[in-house]
């Protein structure tokens, strides 16, 4: 399987360069790449797979590892999970040293004020998308969505609590 | 309100292993809030300001943000090494617990209820990615300009569904031409 382990490598190596906006970003080209192009699983499997990625706490790039597991178990799994790692990791760890390092000039100080808003617009963002996305955008989504945001901005409680409360409302009102 | 949580002292490595591990098994539903509250809230690793640049930068480059973030961190307080354990921390295990539900999903059958209770969780991890942001903008410094930025991007890729990436640059673009006048 060491030609398969390859192929493997230079994937998920090349989706690291391009998966640019996060996991489910680059699932679109996942698709194109593993079950068109590839056919290491079918449509079927592989929407599978995405969901189990939501079930499973943690980034939602271990749909990266799962892929790799999916064609050659373990192995396959760790050699999906390194290629896909090393690039994006040396890339963030350069920036970090740049910024650092140039933290002060004013061009970097400037940067480091746009990509405030930035990521209070990207979190704005993705709080909308969930709420869309997750039982088909009905009422009850939006209201926990909002809900959830006014109380969890007003208390500082562990938020898995929100979590929770909001399965039990999930059950309860169907 | 730069540093309205004083950053503690510097992580050791096993710190840091223990915290990207516990995050990456909290964060349902996208992890990017947890990070806000493992890094920012509970550890005290970076302020509010200095988890939104590195978060926004980590967006910004190639690879997902949140794992950016934590090789940043854990390069900034222990080196390579440091990086290496924590995007390792954060990715192993829920790798493992991924493998674990891949196996079992044959035997998994979805009920409506479950179905109703999964939905409702995952509005539930929207409202606190949002809850996040907020925190940010009010800790970070907001001006008119930068609500308005953060708002039109919420819009731009939560409501019309425009593409992250071109509205990311976007966002930078808009913000170093507006904010740059701004310094003058």
């Amino acid at each position: 399987m060491i030609g398969s382990l390859w192929t493997i490598a230079l994937q998920f190596f090349l989706l690291s360069l391009i998966a640019v906006g996060g996991a489910n970003a680059m699932l679109p080209q996942l698709h194109a790449d593993a079950v068109v192009r590839l056919g290491w699983l079918d449509d079927r499997t592989f929407g599978q797979m995405v969901a189990i990625t939501q079930i499973t706490p943690g980034p939602n790039l271990i749909i990266v590892p799962l892929l790799g597991w999916r064609v050659d178990g373990w192995v396959g799994a760790t050699v999906a999970l390194a290629a896909f790692l090393t690039p994006s990791t040396t890339i963030a760890i350069f920036a970090e040293r740049a910024m650092r390092a140039h933290g002060e000039r004013p061009v970097i100080m400037l940067l480091r004020r746009v990509l405030r808003p930035v990521t209070v617009g990207l979190f704005l963002a993705s709080g909308i998308v969930l709420a869309r996305s997750s039982g088909g955008g009905n009422w009850l989504s939006f209201a926990i969505a909002g809900g959830v945001c006014v109380l969890a901005s007003t208390l500082e409680i562990n938020p898995l609590w929100w979590l929770g409360l909001a399965a039990v409302i999930g059950l309860v009102v169907r | 309100m730069e540093n309205a949580v004083p950053r503690r002292a510097t992580p050791t490595l096993a710190q840091l292993a223990a915290g990207f591990a516990a995050l990456g098994l909290r964060g349902f539903g996208g992890v990017a809030p947890q990070a806000h509250r493992v890094v920012v809230v509970e550890r005290g690793w970076l302020t509010d300001a200095e988890f939104a640049e590195m978060l926004g930068l980590g967006q910004a480059l190639p690879g997902p943000n949140v794992v950016n973030l934590s090789a940043m961190v854990g390069y900034r307080y222990a080196g390579v090494t440091g990086a290496v354990v924590a995007v390792a921390s954060i990715c192993i295990p829920s790798t493992i617990v991924a493998i674990a539900l891949a196996t079992l999903v044959a035997h998994l059958k979805t009920s409506g209820r479950m179905a109703s209770a999964e939905a409702a969780v995952a509005a539930a991890a929207g409202g606190l990615v949002a809850a996040a942001g907020l925190r940010i903008a009010t800790r970070a410094g907001t001006t008119p300009f930068t609500a308005l930025l953060a708002a039109a991007m919420a819009l731009a890729i939560g409501v019309f569904g425009l593409p992250l990436p071109a509205v990311l640059l976007a966002a930078i673009v808009v913000g170093f031409a507006v904010l740059r006048r701004g310094a003058r």
